[in-house]
């Protein structure tokens, strides 16, 4: 290659380079932020912080979740398998909103370890399956389970 | 090899080419398009949990993919104009800049529809969803860039630069749903390994991420076909291109 | 089809308005693409016919 164009490719490969270098500092310094929420397992070791407007993400547990008869107000724990988060909400809940389903909620932790729910979204999977298909994998693995 | 590299270095030879591709790379993005949309709004089966707004992936899908391929088709000519000083490379770059826009938009828009009924908002910052705005962003500063410079051989510089700056943000977008937490779902479509989407809803989807590169590349033609007769617009053979179509 | 008549393709279970917003906009977006480069070309090659007239004429 041409010396000239030579020293262009350097100047080129160093741009992407430093900034690449640049753009890693930042987001590393900023992980905790660029996290939308806390998972059950980050708020049961203390590592959110109590009684600021902060995100938490999980499972609802199945057979957690607890309707009140009298107004919109819903009782589920979030999990992510490690840890459990009990969280009340007042509101109406996206359509996707169920028991094994993935959710993010924002609100506050107040110091008896209740979330307190301002919002909460649904949080779906990638998978992608029509009605009959997945009604069919589920008997089969009913049948299969002892 | 280089002969070839020459050649496409040529906006005459380019430009008659191009034309001859044009009508056929047309039709067929116009087949793909159209029967990837009805074959996924119409006759693709629902999701079992999202029910039929789940069809909106047949837009917001491709146009995700399509506009980071365009930022690297427009960092990777943005380098060549940089190291070969190519014209061509430099209008390319150049004509990718409002279609990435557009299709980026596209994205954005799709998927803040998406997210009302599934998620329950239309917007959130997590990683993913604000690393594609950086990218529209990114869009938006290399067409006010070019057009802030009078000398365009500076403002074509200054835009080769930054376009090659912002690459940095494709790794980022592409795996923001692995890296941090966030609302965004992981990748559907999988390199390594098989797709979580069932066939009958993977075969649409993949119709429609073809239409939208074959649309690219016929968007990306007739953007620098138009270029380059205004840049040769005192050549010859683009004179005799004028005279021409008086008749 | 999956549906069984227009209406419920319209309507797609309550899910219409979202789905169908999307179709328009893509459109709309992606046709603007294609409008405006090919009437680039069309005014270029109307003001140099005009170009190439003036010279004549001097």
């Amino acid at each position: 290659m041409h010396p000239v164009r030579k020293q262009r490719l350097m100047v080129v490969l160093f741009i992407l380079f430093g900034a690449a270098v640049a753009v890693a500092l930042i987001t590393f310094a900023l992980r905790d932020n660029i996290n939308l929420f806390y998972s059950p397992l980050e708020i049961a070791e203390g590592k959110a912080p109590v009684g600021t407007q902060i995100r938490a993400g999980g499972m609802v547990l199945e057979g957690s979740i607890k309707r009140d008869p009298n107004s919109l107000r819903v009782d589920f724990i979030v999990t992510d398998y490690a840890a459990q988060v009990p969280v009340s909400y007042t509101g109406i809940l996206p359509d996707l909103f169920a028991e094994g389903q993935g959710v993010v909620a924002a609100g506050k932790l107040n110091s008896s370890g209740l979330f307190e729910a301002t919002e909460v979204l649904a949080k779906h999977d990638e998978n992608y399956m029509p009605p009959e298909v997945q009604s069919a994998v589920d008997a089969a693995a009913e049948t299969l389970s002892p | 090899m280089w002969q070839f590299f020459h050649k496409l270095g040529s906006p005459r030879w380019f430009y008659e080419i191009s034309g001859r591709w044009l009508p056929w790379l047309a039709l067929l993005t116009a087949a793909l398009l159209l029967t990837g949309a009805v074959w996924g709004l119409a006759y693709a089966p629902p999701d079992f949990k999202q029910g039929n707004s789940f069809r909106i992936i047949y837009f917001h899908v491709p146009a995700s993919a399509v506009s980071m391929a365009c930022y690297m088709v427009m960092a990777m000519a943005g380098a060549v104009s940089l190291i070969w000083r190519m014209k061509l490379a430099e209008v390319v770059m150049k004509c990718c800049a409002p279609i990435g826009a557009s299709i980026t938009f596209i994205a954005l828009v799709s998927g803040a529809i998406w997210g009302k009924p599934t998620w329950g908002t239309w917007w959130v910052w997590d990683a993913r969803i604000t690393s594609v705005l950086v990218l529209f962003f990114l869009y938006l500063g290399v067409l006010a860039l070019y057009e802030a410079f009078d000398n365009k051989e500076a403002a074509g510089k200054a835009c080769a630069v930054l376009s090659l700056v912002g690459c940095v943000n494709i790794p980022i977008i592409y795996w923001s749903v692995e890296w941090w937490y966030s609302l965004h779902q992981p990748a559907t479509i999988k390199f390594t390994e098989q797709s979580s989407m069932h066939p009958d809803m993977l075969q649409p989807l993949l119709v429609m991420i073809a239409g939208f590169y074959c649309f690219f590349a016929v968007a990306l033609l007739l953007y620098t076909r138009s270029e380059i007769l205004f840049r040769e617009r005192n050549t010859k053979w683009v004179r005799a291109l004028v005279e021409k179509s008086v008749g | 089809m999956f549906f069984n008549n227009f209406s419920e393709l319209m309507a797609m279970d309550g899910h219409g308005a979202y789905v169908w917003a999307v179709v328009l906009i893509s459109l709309l977006v992606l046709s603007s693409q294609i409008i405006i480069p090919l009437g680039r070309s069309r005014r270029f090659f109307v003001q140099q016919r005009m170009r190439l007239r003036r010279e004549s004429n001097q």
